[in-house]
């Protein structure tokens, strides 16, 4: 490698404003080679974006770059003016958020939006604009590009405002192009499309990417070397390959154990205790310490040294320093924690008896109501013709991407939204037919865990008001048993009794997700509706909710109706599978079945796009072309005809009913007539 | 007794509002996240700043709304005690001959004389046209051509004086309980006052008071032998009325909030949380009554009660009586009108919570309507509600003085910067010009309306979620 791109020495970005202040990016250095994609991979808070922001000099308000240098191809960046500052920006860095829906301009076509790039940094005017902005939509792929340039974002799908975004960073072929989590809000099947666009304009381009992630397995698709920082560090730096063979860090040994991929249905997941520490302290040790199992007394005495391995490879730890010690040090971290997978080990318990839940013909329709006296014109067919079946003390596992009408399964169900028509069946008991005052009593047997641990807890309650509320409503016991009661349930979710007191927003995400478990638990339900408890969750955090579900699962005898959209956590903890698609159960089996030996077209294609971080296992992605369609207005036959690389005559005309591939595996598709 | 306490409806419904606020205050002592903005308040300089102004509008408002009757002097004790037809109160107790010593007419700020020229009889026998002495006015002065200007200064400083001491003592107070407090040295507090590094501003206060009392010391002891801002038509100090109308203006602002409240609360959260056919209902009446407008409806209806008023005149005791009932009405009314803004603001909000999962869990649980409304929707729209009533403020006490300058607003015989500002509003247009009464008038309330909204601004910032986030994220 020659003169690297982009050299950060030393970069410290504190924010000020509070009591003290934050020392976000404590210390980064960081090398990135021409052509080179470097993923600087962390858990949220970590510092990461603050780097990121730094290297462009986008920071907030209340941030300041302590000390220092960013050099970029030979420019020093943190001494230009600002005036400098934006012929490199644009220009020389490109740059993608998180949020395809928020970085465009709404009232701004798109071809305004990429131009205004264009015409700031470069000479072309006119009409070679214009031609120039096709050249780039077609670049990302964009089909009909001339036509796409005169719309608005809000005509473009979530994938192709995300292309949009790259396109316009791309515009002045920037020789550094920071892409601050660009898949985070994607389903994996555009994610897959996005993965593969970027790995294909850095291939011709020669550009060097500066991607930042908390997906590992992303990382291990696109990145070249990666980075992993911690509390405003960079803990361990190496070459994809090294990371991915040998992680030398304890803190990166965690995070690969505690992704549920990789394990089997019985174990449990290796967690890492705690949480990542405040940043506003000043660290006499190691920032890890506190959280390693592998602490030593030199750890809190002094900062870890930032040892060499290898070629390419450091590590901010002491137990690589010294030659001799790393053999040991490579021993210490390869001893399998005593304990941990075999205590929790959970028997999956499928019961012969009645199912617990029975859905039938399920179908929730939203009507679109038009004009003056909103004459309903049509109906967002959200859900349409769900049927499902769930044990008790089983975990059926629901899955599809965003809009597929998982969500709204799991909330009619429980009769948060009324169904249009089907029955829901609980202890063959038709919900359906109940009366309010019947319904409330029989809201005792089912409670839902949401998404978003920050919206799903009142902040204005405390959490022993919180995890009260619902034993009250439903007139469960008086208020001291209620008051016992609440107590019992933290220390079920691994909390402490005295944190009883407190509110809402003293607490982190995990703490958070584990307070709202406990207040479903409270009325003691024989069914929980899981409405992706965990992807709003860092993965450390994720693997100890995860442990938390299966472990109550198993003592509690729970049915979990397990929402999501990430197989990785299917294969954790679900015993069945059910695949949506546009409001429809597209295919459903027992989880082996259904994951190892998938039937479905777009089953094949949703595995095959979901990341590996498993280089050996290589799978052929099918990619999809296009994007979920909309559920006002589903196309014709077969809902996924459009996108499906099989699609026949017959499934353009026709829906295909349900087959019986082999056992209980269901498949509806014409391929298995 | 000798005096009989006279309870009138809006003195009632005033104190009434003041409790409602102080147990507001009990009820959040125990919960630290709903006194987190309040805490955020104490420390804004500009907060703290606006409320020492206006807690002197507030005080004087509230001396003025406990109102009595005297007991007449009577010869004979046995007999029944008979009480004034009069209804004062505290403040008129207070500023004592402020309120009796009046003039003839109109007299400048500070004059010995009158306004007007006027035929005097001479104890001669002969008549003279010319600017006769005040009855009371700088009465004290032998020779006013000489001996005006240096008892004016005399005057002044001595008032200046006495607010410096005044003040001193103040400052000593502060100091010496916060030292107590901190179980620091005196010096050391005062010290940390001076260089802002208490987390209460404490200097912004000091200031803000010395600024008070270096104005109304002055004025209060020239005010003992002069008409400091001159006399009306009829001879009425105006400083008296000045003080008078701040009641009125209080009173129009906090009791139309009173009324205003209930309905865009209730209402507006009804119309967000349970949409269907209420909110269709709900919004059709705040659309149509906003498409009304809102002068017209004021007017009709204080026509309306006027007309009432005038065929029913058993009905009030003293003219206090009368007055304070169209006072009431006119609050009434204003709060009808008003309370549409503030509605469609905590529909939308209502709306919005009404989706987030916490309120989802609580139906997951069956908890009944009314309990998610009070413990879900209410407390997380609070902030809303207190920012809307602090705006709400100064509308209408500004609306009360362009509504009296029309002719609907209070009772024409009660004190009111709107009335004020209406009888000045012929003199201008005289040579010399009349300028006190209205600019006195003017001074008051916009010191008034200003130290309100610099008390609004300072709340929405510490109520704002954003910012409040923001500096915890930091945190």
């Amino acid at each position: 490698m020659a003169t690297p791109l982009l050299e950060v020495r030393d970069l410290k970005t504190w924010l000020m404003g509070g009591d003290a202040p934050v020392r976000a990016v404590d210390g980064v250095d960081m090398t990135i080679g021409r052509g080179e994609t470097y993923a600087l991979v962390g858990e949220s808070g970590c510092g990461k974006s603050m780097t990121a922001l730094s290297v462009a000099r986008l920071l907030p308000e209340n941030a300041q770059v302590r000390s220092g240098t960013v050099n970029l191809g030979g420019t020093e960046l943190l001494g230009l003016a600002e005036a400098s500052m934006r012929e490199v920006r644009g220009k020389r860095i490109g740059m993608i958020f998180q949020e395809p829906g928020t970085s465009l301009n709404p009232v701004l076509t798109v071809g305004t939006q990429i131009s205004e790039v264009i015409l700031r940094h470069t000479a072309l005017r006119g009409a070679r604009v214009r031609d120039r902005c096709v050249e780039l939509l077609d670049s990302v792929g964009i089909p009909d590009a001339a036509r796409r340039l005169d719309e608005f974002p809000f005509q473009l799908s979530g994938g192709m405002k995300q292309r949009v975004m790259i396109a316009a960073a791309l515009a002045c072929d920037p020789q550094l192009l920071i892409a601050d989590e660009p898949t985070t809000a994607l389903d994996v099947t555009i994610q897959a499309q996005v993965i593969a666009l970027l790995k294909k304009l850095q291939s011709e381009r020669n550009m060097s990417i500066l991607l930042i992630t908390h997906d590992l397995a992303v990382v291990a698709q696109i990145a070249n070397k990666v980075g992993i920082m911690y509390a405003g560090q960079i803990v361990e730096q190496a070459s994809r390959k090294q990371f991915f063979e040998h992680p030398a860090h304890p803190y990166s040994r965690k995070l690969f154990q505690s992704l549920p991929g990789g394990v089997a249905g019985e174990a449990s997941l290796a967690v890492i205790p705690g949480s990542v520490p405040s940043m506003t302290r000043v660290f006499a040790g190691c920032r890890f310490a506190e959280r390693c199992d592998l602490r030593k007394p030199e750890c809190d005495a002094r900062p870890a040294p930032w040892v060499e391995l290898d070629y390419q490879h450091q590590v901010r730890c002491v137990l690589h320093a010294g030659a001799g010690q790393v053999a040991d040090a490579n021993q210490a971290l390869r001893e399998p924690k005593s304990g941990s997978a075999a205590s929790a080990a959970v028997q999956p318990g499928v019961s012969d008896d009645a199912p617990l839940l029975q859905v039938e013909g399920l179908e929730v329709h939203f009507p679109i109501r038009r004009g003056l006296f909103k004459r309903t014109v049509g109906a967002v067919r959200a859900v349409d013709g769900v049927s499902l079946q769930l044990g008790a003390g089983e975990c059926l596992a629901l899955v599809g991407e965003s809009g597929c009408g998982k969500t709204t399964v799991g909330k009619s169900i429980l009769r948060l939204v009324p169904p249009t028509a089907g029955r829901v069946l609980l202890d063959n008991v038709e919900l359906g037919d109940l009366k309010r005052s019947q319904l409330r009593a029989r809201r005792k047997d089912m409670q839902i865990v949401f998404q978003d641990p920050y919206a799903s807890l009142n902040p204005r309650m405390r959490v022993a008001e919180l995890l009260q509320e619902g034993m009250a409503a439903l007139g469960v016991g008086d208020a001291e048993w209620r008051a016992q009661r609440a107590h019992e349930l933290l220390s079920q979710v691994g909390m402490s009794a005295d944190m009883s007191s407190r509110y809402p927003h003293e607490f982190s995400g995990g703490q958070r997700q584990r307070i709202a478990i406990a207040r479903a638990l409270a009325v003691d339900p024989k069914l929980l509706i899981c409405d992706e408890p965990t992807s709003a969750l860092d993965v450390s955090v994720q693997a100890q909710i995860l442990n938390l579900l299966k472990a109550l699962q198993h003592r509690l005898r729970l049915s979990y109706l397990f929402i999501t959209h990430d197989f990785s956590v299917v294969e954790f903890l679900a015993q069945r599978v059910a695949v949506m698609y546009l409001g429809r159960i597209v295919e459903s089996g027992a989880r082996d079945a259904v994951l190892k030996n998938p039937r479905h077209p777009y089953t094949r294609a949703l595995l095959s796009a979901v990341p590996t971080i498993d280089e050996k296992t290589q799978r052929k992605t099918v990619q999809l072309k296009g994007e979920l369609p909309s559920p006002a207005n589903p196309p014709s036959g077969c809902h996924f005809h459009p996108r499906c690389p099989e699609a026949s005559d017959e499934c353009r005309r026709e829906y295909p009913g349900q087959t019986h591939v082999a056992g209980e595996h269901l498949v509806a598709c014409h391929l298995y007539r | 007794m000798p005096f009989k306490p006279v309870i009138l409806w809006t003195d009632a419904l005033l104190f009434l509002l003041l409790s409602a606020a102080i147990g507001f205050w009990l009820h959040m002592r125990s919960r630290p996240h709903l006194l987190q903005p309040w805490r955020n308040l104490l420390q804004s300089r500009q907060a703290m700043g606006s409320l020492v102004f206006l807690a002197f509008f507030i005080a004087v408002g509230l001396v003025d709304s406990l109102h009595f009757r005297p007991r007449l002097s009577q010869p004979d004790a046995t007999q029944e005690s008979r009480y004034a037809v009069q209804t004062l109160s505290l403040l008129d107790v207070l500023v004592g001959p402020l309120r009796t010593q009046t003039e003839k007419t109109y007299s400048a700020p500070l004059a010995t004389h009158l306004f007007a020229k006027e035929t005097v009889e001479l104890p001669g026998g002969g008549r003279l046209r010319t600017y006769p002495r005040l009855t009371y006015g700088g009465a004290h002065l032998a020779n006013p051509r000489t001996d005006w200007l240096p008892d004016v200064l005399r005057l002044t400083a001595a008032g200046l004086g006495f607010g410096v001491i005044l003040w001193n003592a103040l400052a000593l107070l502060v100091t010496g309980v916060l030292a107590r407090r901190t179980g620091r040295e005196f010096g050391q507090t005062w010290r940390a006052i001076l260089h802002q590094r208490e987390p209460v501003p404490w200097r912004t206060i000091l200031i803000s008071t010395a600024v008070i009392m270096l104005l109304l010391a002055p004025l209060a002891v020239l005010a003992t032998r002069y008409h400091v801002l001159g006399t009306d038509k009829v001879g009425q100090d105006v400083f008296y009325l000045t003080l008078k109308s701040i009641r009125t203006g209080l009173l129009i602002a906090t009791l139309a909030t009173l009324v205003m409240l209930p309905l865009a609360t209730a209402l507006g959260i009804m119309a967000g949380y349970f949409g269907g056919w209420v909110d269709d209902a709900i919004q059709y009446i705040y659309t149509t009554l906003n498409s009304i407008p809102g002068v017209l409806l004021i007017a009709a209806s204080v026509l309306m009660i006027q007309v009432y008023m005038a065929t029913h005149p058993e009905l009030f005791d003293t003219i206090e009586q009368r007055q304070d009932l169209r006072l009431l009405f006119l609050c009434l009314i204003l709060g009808v009108t008003s309370w549409t803004g503030l509605c469609r603001l905590l529909r939308g909000e209502a709306l919005k919570l009404r989706e987030q999962e916490y309120v989802q869990a609580a139906h997951a649980f069956g908890v009944s309507h009314l309990r998610v409304i009070s413990r879900h929707i209410l407390p997380n729209v609070m902030h809303i509600i207190v920012i809307a009533v602090a705006l709400d403020f100064s509308v209408l006490v500004l609306a009360e003085a362009v509504l009296s300058y029309v002719g609907v607003g209070v009772d024409p015989t009660m004190t009111s910067f709107g009335n004020m500002i209406n009888a000045a509003r012929l003199e201008m247009a005289r040579d010399p010009m009349v300028w006190w009464s209205l600019a006195s008038a003017f001074a008051f309330m916009l010191v008034m309306v200003l130290s309100a909204n610099l008390f609004a601004d300072a709340l929405r910032d510490a109520f704002d979620p954003r910012i409040t986030v923001a500096s915890r994220a930091k945190a």
